[in-house]
């Protein structure tokens, strides 16, 4: 109501008006969390800390995370929600990573194999969560939830289980079970994030890992307007209508939740190569949240996404999470950084699912 | 004939047991597998079953009445668990120990839960549909409040005295909190031993009491609203009941509950974890309400109990299980944990789907109505 | 304005549950009470130290005392009986009751059993003390918080 009143008493300026609806399309949440982004950036060199290695920081964060950014495009785009099921592809990015360290491959190849190994391990749980998501259509949300925390736990199992032999991955002395963290310096560390650096003094640019995203995202962007790709983005935008058109609404749904889960693979391995350790058993549990805040920061809703919303979204993600530690830290000496992360990225997810246009589902 | 009318009838009322509960007979199969290879005597197990029905159960049934309001597993539970753990922060800090100390923590529990319940009701009323999602995420994000208020706010803000509670840096709350002195003072209080097995007496007549409130809750004129908003919202608004309050009034209730619920089990406890005994509660307990045979839209007293029994059960057994079978106590650890979540995940599943074939049973029907009246 | 009824019950509730914080933070209150066994001096006059004394507080466990002793006895509530038993000069067993109160905003408090035997005012045995020591909380340094939603699984 006083909305309202608000907007015909500034009839009169149009200006404030375009102001008004440029901030209703973009929503408050986002607005706060970009200025206070930016006010980050300014405060950084006058309390003392360095700009350029900031903004490197930042850069990397964002090439290790955006692939796991993406992954939930192609889940939105056909209108299963956001992947809280993330956690299955990056297991299965474990596998792939560890099955390439187990068969003794180093350098690039070992990058390339564990993609390779990684791949069917993908596809064939992607294509039994897709099936699963299709008999629970309306509730994805919390099942991809319980799907991500259940495979999770379940390969804890399997860590210990599984004949790994590589005596690089299992525990020293009783010669069996994995480690919690492995290091993948001689495998393949850096492969992507140290291809093609520019460093200019404080600043480096990790421009291989930047440009693998590019590659996939601009892949992506192509898929998407491929006839499969108007297919998948007519079933999340209206499943009946898709169906009455002739599209197989199930089958596609399950290609995007394979996509999905195959992109969360591939952006493990990512995040793995630059920050140069493997973390098996709990340590993927929580890794859907930040990925879901990331592309919701970013302007997507639960049924739409785009790649910039992928690019803008992990780019203030990921300035929040670097730049808060930082300059809060020199401001008032204490990190309050991992409270605000936990309350700004779930306050969006919250945002997200309490906005009522896009509840239309 | 007749008698073999009667063992094919005893055959399908197997068949039907098998059909509708399958989780809990799945939890029977686990644990009778597993006690034998725990090596636990009897005494002990119940002895601990019983402490554990006592520390659990109220906490569990503060899930029941969101459930009757159709709002699913409140997974904000854990709201109410958090003002519970500030009431006892608070109440140790004062130095008020015993029973009285208890009841204080209650009563500073009930204003933070009946608001935290408020804000998560009128969040839930924005996400109809999607409510189990968003209480969940909600549970995260009050969790970051949480960890504000504790972390920063409690010593500058909110007057916190003992070095034993601050950290050394001046502020904010110790990772552990020492509940000594309250420590099972509500299980010691006119506890009765039998044999070795010490039953704690007021506990459990105060889950009865809330039994007994649950009950005839059910049949106030705000129980009757709420069972008539979780049937159908709309048609109990065209009924005159104002759906998005009684919701509302539905989450505080289980709110102002769990919060109690987190006092009397963190009393039997004796420590606080600050930072880390909310988190994990609210699995827990809609895990060992799932096991005891309930479901998202339909629980009961009974499935409270027979729930706590079983995953309790599972819970004490399979870490010696393990160790004894292959040698890995870990390997238990991690089976129980894989086993609440699956849990969750089955039921969901099992809920959904149902839900989505009931719905498309109406379609097919309402379809083949329109055809006849063609 | 008329209030409805569900107001005025609703406000009963409040306020007995206000009420019944109140009470139950008087009631549970905890004061540790340092019984002290040594010659002091009180306004001038020096009380000395019994040989040997036993010391009840609210029909807790007795306390035996010798001089120099202090004990540290933790009580509820504010409404205290204090019993000492002990042997006078003459050799002869006494047994002397008394009641006092503690004030709720006293932690801690010491007790002088000289004064008490000598028959001073409770007001005069009874006094603040502030806690000086050096814990060994505040001597250890650094604690990490450790928060990880992934770890507890303890229940």
């Amino acid at each position: 109501m006083s909305e309202d009143k608000a907007v015909a008493m500034n009839n009169g300026n149009p200006v404030m008006e375009k102001i008004r609806g440029f901030i209703k399309s973009f929503g408050w949440p986002r607005l706060i969390i970009a200025l206070f982004l930016i006010s980050l950036f300014i405060a950084a060199p006058i309390v003392g800390v360095n700009f350029g290695s900031s903004l490197s920081n930042t850069l990397m964060r964002f090439g290790m995370n955006s692939v796991l950014v993406l992954a939930m495009v192609p889940m939105i785009h056909s209108g299963c929600g956001l992947n809280f099921g993330l956690p299955l592809g990056i297991i299965a990015g474990l596998l792939g990573a560890t099955l390439s360290i187990e068969s003794g491959f180093t350098g690039v190849p070992s990058f390339l194999m564990a993609m390779l190994y990684a791949t069917p391990f993908a596809v064939l749980l992607g294509y039994g969560y897709g099936v699963l998501l299709n008999k629970v259509k309306g509730g994805e949300m919390m099942i991809a939830t319980y799907v991500g925390f259940s495979s999770v736990s379940f390969m804890c199992l399997m860590w210990l289980l599984l004949p790994y032999k590589s005596p690089t991955m299992v525990w020293g002395f009783e010669g069996k079970g994995l480690r919690t963290t492995i290091s993948v310096d001689g495998f393949y560390k850096g492969v992507l994030s140290d291809f093609l650096k520019i460093d200019i003094g404080h600043l480096s640019i990790p421009t291989g890992m930047i440009l693998f995203f590019a590659i996939l995202a601009f892949v992506m962007w192509a898929f998407l307007h491929t006839k499969t790709g108007t297919a998948m983005t007519a079933v999340g935008s209206n499943p009946t209508f898709a169906k009455a058109g002739g599209i197989n609404v199930d089958k596609i749904r399950i290609l995007s939740v394979v996509m999905s889960t195959w992109l969360g693979a591939i952006g493990i391995l990512v995040y793995e190569q630059a920050f140069g350790f493997i973390q098996l058993y709990m340590s993927p549990f929580n890794m859907a949240l930040p990925a879901v805040s990331a592309i919701l920061i970013g302007g997507a809703s639960v049924n739409k996404a785009s790649i910039p919303n992928v690019i803008i979204g992990t780019f203030l993600f990921q300035g929040i999470v670097t730049m808060t530690p930082s300059v809060m830290n020199s401001i008032i000496h204490t990190d309050m950084s991992e409270v605000i992360r936990i309350i700004v990225s779930n306050g969006m997810i919250l945002y997200a699912l309490t906005r009522k246009t896009e509840a239309t589902r | 004939m007749t008698k073999i009318k009667s063992t094919e009838s005893f055959g399908k009322k197997l068949l039907k047991l098998v059909k509708n509960n399958p989780v809990p007979l799945m939890f029977v199969i686990i644990c009778v597998i597993c006690i034998p290879l725990s090596g636990y005597s009897a005494g002990y197990l119940i002895g601990e079953i019983i402490t554990r029905i006592a520390r659990n159960s109220f906490l569990i049934i503060s899930l029941l009445i969101p459930i009757m309001a159709g709002m699913g597993l409140n997974f904000g539970m854990t709201l109410g668990a958090m003002a519970g753990e500030i009431g006892l922060i608070l109440v140790s800090d004062w130095k008020v120990v015993g029973i009285p100390g208890v009841v204080l923590a209650m009563i500073i529990s009930i204003p933070i839960s009946v608001l935290l319940g408020w804000f998560c009701g009128k969040i839930l009323n924005l996400a109809k549909g999607r409510e189990m999602v968003t209480s969940y995420i909600i549970s995260y994000f009050i969790s970051g409040v949480y960890q504000l208020i504790v972390l920063y706010a409690m010593g500058p803000i909110i007057p916190i005295k003992h070095s034993s509670l601050v950290l050394p840096r001046g502020y904010g709350i110790r990772n552990t909190v020492n509940l000594l002195s309250m420590r099972q003072c509500l299980d010691n209080l006119l506890a009765i031993r039998i044999g070795s097995v010490r039953i704690p007496v007021v506990p459990f007549l105060i889950i009865a009491v809330l039994c007994f409130i649950v009950v005839w809750f059910k049949k106030t004129k705000l129980g009757q609203d709420m069972r008539a908003v979780g049937q159908d919202m709309e048609v109990a608004r065209a009924a005159g009941i104002k759906v998005e309050e009684t919701r509302i009034m539905s989450i505080i209730i289980s709110t102002v509950l769990a919060g109690f619920g987190m006092v009397i089990y963190l009393q039997n406890m004796g420590t606080l974890n600050t930072y880390n005994s909310h988190t994990q509660i609210g699995m827990f307990c809609i895990a060992a309400l799932l096991v005891g045979g309930a479901s998202v839209d339909k629980a009961s007293i009974g499935n409270v109990f027979l729930g706590v029994i079983l995953f309790h059960l599972m819970f004490i057994v399979a870490p010696k299980a393990g160790m004894n079978l292959i040698g890995q106590a870990q390997l238990g650890e991690y089976f129980r944990v894989f086993v609440s979540y699956a849990v969750i995940t089955v039921a969901l599943v099992m809920y959904e789907s149902k839900k989505r074939r009931a719905n498309s049973l109406t379609g097919l029907k309402l379809a083949e109505d329109q055809e006849v009246a063609k | 304005m008329k209030l409805s009824k569900k107001f005025w019950l609703r406000a009963a509730a409040v306020a007995f549950l206000i009420l019944l914080g109140v009470v139950m933070f008087f009631v549970g209150r905890q004061h540790s009470i340092l019984v002290d066994n040594k010659t002091t001096e009180i306004d001038g006059v020096s009380y000395k130290a019994l040989d040997v004394c036993e010391v009840r507080i609210d029909g807790g466990d007795p306390e035996e005392l010798v001089p120099r002793d202090r004990i540290q006895i933790d009580v509820m509530d504010q409404h205290h009986t204090l019993v000492v038993s002990y042997t006078d000069a003459n050799w002869e067993e006494k047994k002397i009751k008394v009641r006092f109160t503690t004030p709720v905003k006293e932690e801690m408090m010491v007790l002088s059993i000289p004064a008490v035997v000598a028959g001073l005012p409770m007001d005069k045995c009874l006094t603040h003390f502030e806690s000086q020591a050096v814990t060994v909380d505040q001597i250890e340094q650094g604690e990490t918080i450790q928060i990880d939603e992934t770890t507890s699984f303890d229940i």
